[in-house]
């Protein structure tokens, strides 16, 4: 069995706790001292009940020892009853007393009179207790304080004397002569039972009348076990036939002399009963405020957790990535505060993530852009490598192939002019090999940032001739008319004269080659706004629009340079050195009329940044 | 004496073969692109066609295509020699019916050899 741990109750359970265990323990504790109160004030009031129930029975006895008494007196003081005593004459005995016995006011109070001699012998005996009153045939009485009546005897208490039998109590007075002997007693007695019927008047009261040595006399209510009370008031708890019983024992005094114990008792349940009754309702009580306490407690608790677990709820969702879920903010106490910085934090998210997803977005999309020129520019080097394999090749054919014919014996000797015109081809393809590889050292030394451009006043149209010289013969093989035209006006261009003449070698050379034989090839160089350009225009067979700018990136050639010699790397080259001199290059064509490649150089007068700009 | 049509765009290259192939004993016509060799190549009788393939204009292999395609043409051994030497140039070469496939560059003696074997020639000098 997995017993439930404290720190992993819910929130209210664990506020609810501490507050069930003190409620629960003070409605407890209370029920107890109210039960306990009302327990001891029944206690108390059940020992006064007993105490007066004692004092009534200690003074109905008194009391009926008194009216004994008055009888007594009456019969002892009737007139003729000493003389009759002294003959001993019972029948006048009789006649004297009968109407004293008879004459009594109270229907309850039934006696016995007797006259004894001195020696206890009963002259005269009635009893009126019984319907009809019955004379009694006894020996002789033998009770020592009624034998000291008949003897004339008196003590401390004087003519008084009383005795207590098992069955009844008695009470004696002397008869005497003229001289004041004795000459014996009236004695009358009442029935105990008669006289502990009168002792005990309320219900629930038990009284008991026990002989010294524990026989019990006589009982009134129910019998009652023996204590031996030498004292008055010894207070028991006894059970008695199931039964408990608060009670109350004392010594019975007759005539100043121990003559009995009397014992009075109250059934517990007379006592406490009212008292148990309040303890369950009492207990009910509580129990049913303990419980709303506990309703009260669960609700209050319920009512604090309940916004939590909507914020618990709302945490979960959003920790699930659902970020548009909001946590209710409600009263404005610390959970709501709570709510209120969630939402923040909530917010905060959903923005972060909106502006991250547009984020990545937008980088994704400039990587697909990267990624398609990356991929664009792997094919044009691939496609490069293709390439110079082939340009490579050729000039290569042309010295493995003249350099075999000079040395192999196959093909046997040769003219001194032969000899010569061998080797002066061998040359021209080296030399188109050099070409080819400083156009490829130039380029990497561009992409790697290590050219170095010295910029001087330099003289346009000086540079424009010398290109012309040395490819005139070129153009004239080609059957193309090239013409150069340079204005009276320019001015010094602020130029590397080496790099200067590489890109016009290469533009101009570029010309003749696309231009068909019979075509035009002109150079103009005009002075524009403190600026030289120079126009390379041919009749070739020009640029498709979107081939205008790709020509000049590194390993593209146009359509129509498409199959021919070239790295595809002049143009690119060109405009690296142009840019670096701080001018620009651009191309103007129309597809089958041809193109005109312009130059832009800064003038030698003005600052070349400006002009770059 | 039997007759070679070269064609090729590279002035040196076109040059060495003309030499190598005179030299070899061959009558030598040369054309420079691909235009001009099917210019002249139908009315020519040429007994071989030594082709180019990177020509300005018109693909060499463009060229032994339309040259197969004319009765004229059609049974001209044609020996291919390129600077295109990847593996799908030199397939596309034998596709178009080559008779054989040089890749440049080729020595003079490689030339003159493989030009001799299409004929069935063999020999010790070149001049003969």
């Amino acid at each position: 069995m997995t017993r439930p741990r404290y720190r992993n109750l819910p929130i209210y359970a664990k506020i609810l706790v501490p507050f069930a265990v003190l409620i629960i323990a003070w409605g407890g504790f209370g029920t107890a001292i109210l039960v306990h109160g009302a327990t001891s004030e029944a206690r108390s009031r059940a020992t006064a009940q007993l105490a007066s129930a004692f004092d009534g029975a200690r003074a109905t006895l008194a009391n009926e020892e008194q009216n004994l008494l008055q009888v007594v007196q009456l019969g002892s003081n009737t007139q003729g009853v000493a003389a009759a005593l002294a003959r001993g004459d019972g029948t006048l005995l009789r006649q004297l007393l009968e109407p004293i016995a008879l004459n009594s006011e109270r229907s309850d109070f039934r006696v016995t009179v007797r006259v004894i001699d001195r020696a206890g012998t009963v002259l005269f005996g009635l009893d009126t207790s019984v319907v009809p009153p019955k004379i009694l045939h006894e020996p002789a009485l033998t009770l020592a304080p009624i034998l000291l009546a008949a003897r004339g005897k008196t003590d401390a208490l004087g003519d008084k004397f009383a005795a207590l039998s098992p069955t009844d109590l008695f009470v004696a007075g002397p008869v005497r002569d003229a001289k004041g002997h004795g000459l014996g007693a009236v004695v009358v007695s009442e029935n105990l039972a008669a006289i502990a019927a009168r002792m005990g008047q309320a219900p629930d009261v038990r009284v008991v009348i026990f002989s010294l040595e524990g026989t019990q006399l006589t009982a009134n209510g129910g019998p009652l076990p023996f204590r031996n009370a030498t004292t008055n008031g010894v207070q028991v708890r006894v059970r008695v036939l199931g039964r408990t019983m608060e009670t109350l024992y004392g010594p019975l005094d007759v005539r100043g002399e121990r003559a009995a114990i009397l014992g009075v008792g109250l059934t517990s349940q007379a006592v406490l009963g009212g008292i148990q009754g309040k303890s369950v309702l009492l207990t009910l009580l509580v129990g049913i405020a303990v419980l709303v306490a506990l309703g009260i407690g669960l609700l209050t608790a319920r009512a604090i957790t309940k916004p939590v677990g909507a914020l618990v709820g709302a945490t979960r969702a959003l920790a699930h990535g659902e970020l548009h879920v909001r946590a209710p903010e409600g009263a404005k106490d610390e959970i709501g505060a709570l709510a209120v910085s969630f939402n923040a934090m909530a917010n905060e998210l959903e923005t972060q993530h909106r502006t991250l997803e547009k984020q990545v977005e937008e980088r994704t999309a400039a990587l697909r852009t990267a990624n398609a020129q990356l991929v664009r520019a792997s094919s044009a080097k691939t496609a490069f490598i293709a390439m110079m394999s082939h340009e490579l090749r050729t000039p290569l054919n042309g010295i493995i192939g003249f350099a075999d014919m000079l040395s192999d014996p196959m093909f046997g000797d040769h003219t001194p002019e032969e000899t010569r015109d061998l080797a002066s081809n061998i040359i021209a393809s080296g030399r188109h090999l050099l070409g080819l590889i400083n156009d490829l050292l130039d380029m990497a030394k561009i992409e790697a940032g290590k050219i170095e451009i010295r910029p001087v006043p330099t003289e346009v149209g000086g540079l424009v001739l010398e290109v012309e010289n040395v490819l005139g013969a070129l153009a004239r093989a080609k059957n193309i008319e090239m013409t150069t035209d340079v204005d009276s006006d320019v001015p010094l261009a602020m130029a590397d004269p080496a790099r200067l003449r590489q890109v016009l070698f290469n533009l101009v050379s570029n010309a003749i080659k696309f231009t068909q034989e019979g075509g035009r090839i002109t150079v103009d160089v005009v002075n524009l706004e403190q600026s030289v350009t120079i126009s390379v225009s041919d009749t070739g067979p020009g640029l498709l629009p979107e081939e205008a700018e790709r020509i000049f990136q590194p390993y593209e050639r146009g359509s129509a340079g498409a199959d021919d010699e070239g790295a595809g790397l002049g143009l690119s080259l060109a405009r690296s050195l142009i840019e670096m001199q701080g001018g620009r290059i651009w191309v103007k064509s129309t597809p089958g009329k041809g193109s005109t490649f312009t130059v832009l150089i800064p003038s030698a007068t003005i600052e070349r940044l400006e002009v770059a700009g | 004496m039997r007759k070679i049509l070269v064609v090729e765009n590279d002035r040196v290259s076109r040059d060495l073969a003309s030499a190598v192939l005179t030299k070899g004993g061959y009558d030598v016509v040369c054309a420079r692109d691909g235009e001009e060799a099917l210019e002249v190549a139908p009315e020519l009788e040429a007994d071989l066609v030594l082709m180019d393939v990177g020509l300005p204009g018109i693909d060499g292999i463009e060229v032994v295509e339309t040259l197969h395609h004319d009765r004229r043409t059609a049974d001209t051994p044609v020996v291919v020699w390129s600077a295109l030497t990847m593996a799908q140039d030199v397939e596309r070469a034998w596709n178009a019916g080559c008779a054989a496939y040089l890749a440049k560059p080729v020595s003079a003696r490689e030339l003159l050899q493989s030009i001799d074997a299409v004929f069935g020639v063999t020999r010790e000098r070149a001049t003969g």
